[in-house]
């Protein structure tokens, strides 16, 4: 595997470890979607470089600690795609600028490319939080891709290419058959790959949309990313353990092989 | 072996934990009741190389837990329960599952630092160690060891556990302590305070394993700050018979387990001896 090149990794800087809680002040926190908001954050000491889709826990002080996957880095500041949904991310989206919030990570395994190579990206629900990250992770180790991007019916639909660098070509599904194409992200992966030839195919984004991108793309080298409680995030509580398997999605994950995960994709 | 509270809830933590080319496992502290412990953050790095946690004994029960034991069985591992509870009765319940089950040994946890009415709240009193200890050895022939933390009572702690019966001592529990974020000025862990783990406790272990082998020349689970064959052999001079490794799993632990034992091996070489018993409490020859 030729060695991938990826902004910002320049110069060794020494960093804080990844278990560490350094704290970041918030830069901005903005709606992004009917159903999303992005976060972003200016850790105040060095964080290791954080490639995609590793995340971080996110400790909103006093309230809650939040396994969120990095959506964009810059080097100097971090940002965080989230969904409101508990009382976590409730108090992270009251956080305005110049609050402090806690950052532990990154966390997890990088994804790792063949310089040159072609990737389909398949994405829906909240598997948008990452996609930005892998993207620009993908644009600077020269490999082209292309993203299917699945939503249940047009509200859902956002600039999600304004967060991503470069040209990016989206194919959009709707279930609702309101925009794009008529049907399931994982339905129109399966038509693309068989019309196009793609090194790699990675999704992300809910379990069942996981299951049948496996199930149509057997064969192929297929990744998927995976989502689950996470409490510790450092491979010792235990709590993130794939059923039926012995991984850790905090340390062995969070993105595996189809052929890894599929007992807990069936399950 | 791993020291509790390092995976071992689950039959797939045991599977885990096997591959990491441990000669014994431990599980997770049982209870008679799931416990879902702690809300995050329960597990962190300190600055000074140390690991805090306050997890609060998460687990599924003492329901589940012959699945877990047989798990270790059929690996063919040393399978150690370690068992909790916030009475007598409670330990005796789960020590009961345990042995039924056909664990090969218990680990009383009379240690645990952040958890109210566990651990080290039982353990901290002499006599409440002897009771407990007592009330479990008569069940069955299982061995039982008591796994005591840091408390001024230590040394009287461990004589206690030894009269009731104990065939081993595990020292020592994580030590209660405290991280405040100074930004947000709050306390990170949710509970507040935890148990600190890792290198920075690895001389009060010395220490504490000192004293007690010193009084009682008993047999010694060493625990606590073990990340390399060096604190490891510090541990087997003070006194220890065996040890367990826990922070240190959280970062490549096959190597660390592999280095360690290699480690180990060179060492009693160097000191022109074949078997590493010979070293055990060897600090003490006057």
């Amino acid at each position: 595997m030729s060695k991938v090149r990826f902004p910002y990794l320049g110069e060794e800087v020494s960093h804080e470890h990844p278990h560490s809680v350094i704290p970041a002040k918030v830069y901005s926190n903005n709606v992004l979607s009917s159903r999303f908001r992005i976060i972003r954050v200016e850790p105040i000491r060095n964080l290791m470089v954080p490639k995609p889709p590793q995340f971080f826990m996110v400790w909103v002080p006093g309230v809650d600690e939040i396994p969120l996957s990095v959506a964009d880095y810059d080097g100097r500041t971090i940002s965080f795609i989230y969904e409101v949904k508990g009382a976590g991310t409730n108090a992270l989206s009251r956080l305005g600028p110049g609050s402090y919030l806690g950052l532990k990570g990154p966390l997890g395994k990088p994804l790792k490319v063949v310089e040159g190579s072609s990737t389909l990206l398949v994405v829906g629900g909240s598997g948008v939080a990452p996609t930005p990250y892998i993207t620009k992770y993908l644009s600077s180790s020269g490999c082209s891709f292309e993203v299917v991007w699945g939503v249940k019916k047009r509200s859902e639909l956002f600039n999600l290419g304004s967060l991503m660098s470069g040209v990016v070509y989206i194919h959009v599904a709707t279930e609702d058959c309101s925009v794009g194409y008529c049907g399931l992200a994982s339905e129109l992966a399966r038509e693309l790959i068989s019309k196009y030839k793609y090194d790699l195919v990675v999704g992300v984004g809910p379990k069942g949309m996981l299951k049948s991108l496996c199930e149509v793309t057997s064969g192929l080298d297929t990744y998927v990313v995976l989502e689950t409680m996470v409490k510790c995030g450092v491979g010792l509580c235990g709590s993130c353990v794939l059923p039926g398997t012995e991984k850790l999605l905090c340390v062995d994950g969070p993105m595996f092989e189809c052929g890894e995960v599929m007992g807990y994709l069936r399950s | 072996m791993n020291a509790s509270g390092i995976l071992g809830a689950t039959p797939e933590h045991i599977v885990r934990l096997a591959s990491y080319g441990l000669a014994a496992v431990v599980t997770k502290t049982f209870t008679e009741k799931p416990r879902e412990g702690y809300s995050p953050p329960i597990i962190l790095k300190l600055r000074n190389c140390g690991y805090i946690n306050a997890v609060g004994l998460a687990n599924p029960g003492a329901e589940l837990l012959p699945q877990v034991v047989r798990k270790g069985k059929e690996l063919g591992l040393v399978t150690i329960v370690s068992v909790g509870g916030s009475s007598i009765d409670e330990f005796v319940k789960v020590s009961t599952v345990a042995i039924d089950s056909g664990a090969d040994m218990l680990e009383l946890n009379l240690g645990c630092p952040h958890t109210k009415g566990y651990g080290l709240d039982i353990g901290s009193d002499p006599l409440n160690v002897y009771e407990v200890v007592k009330a479990v050895s008569s069940l069955s022939s299982v061995p039982v060891v008591a796994k005591l933390g840091l408390s001024d009572n230590y040394i009287k702690s461990s004589g206690k556990a030894l009269e009731g019966g104990a065939r081993a001592l595990t020292l020592i529990n994580t030590v209660k302590a405290m991280i405040i974020d100074v930004y947000s000025a709050k306390p990170v862990l949710s509970n507040v305070f935890g148990g600190m783990s890792g290198p920075p406790i690895h001389p009060i272990a010395v220490k504490v394993i000192y004293d007690v082998y010193e009084e009682y020349e008993p047999e010694i689970v060493g625990v606590g700050g073990v990340v390399d064959w060096v604190s490891a052999a510090e541990l087997i001079l003070a006194g220890a018979k065996a040890l367990q490794v826990g922070s240190a799993l959280s970062t490549k632990p096959k190597e660390t387990i592999d280095s360690i034992l290699e480690g180990l091996e060179i060492w009693v070489k160097e000191l022109g001896l074949t078997r590493i018993i010979d070293l055990v409490g060897l600090a003490h020859k006057k």
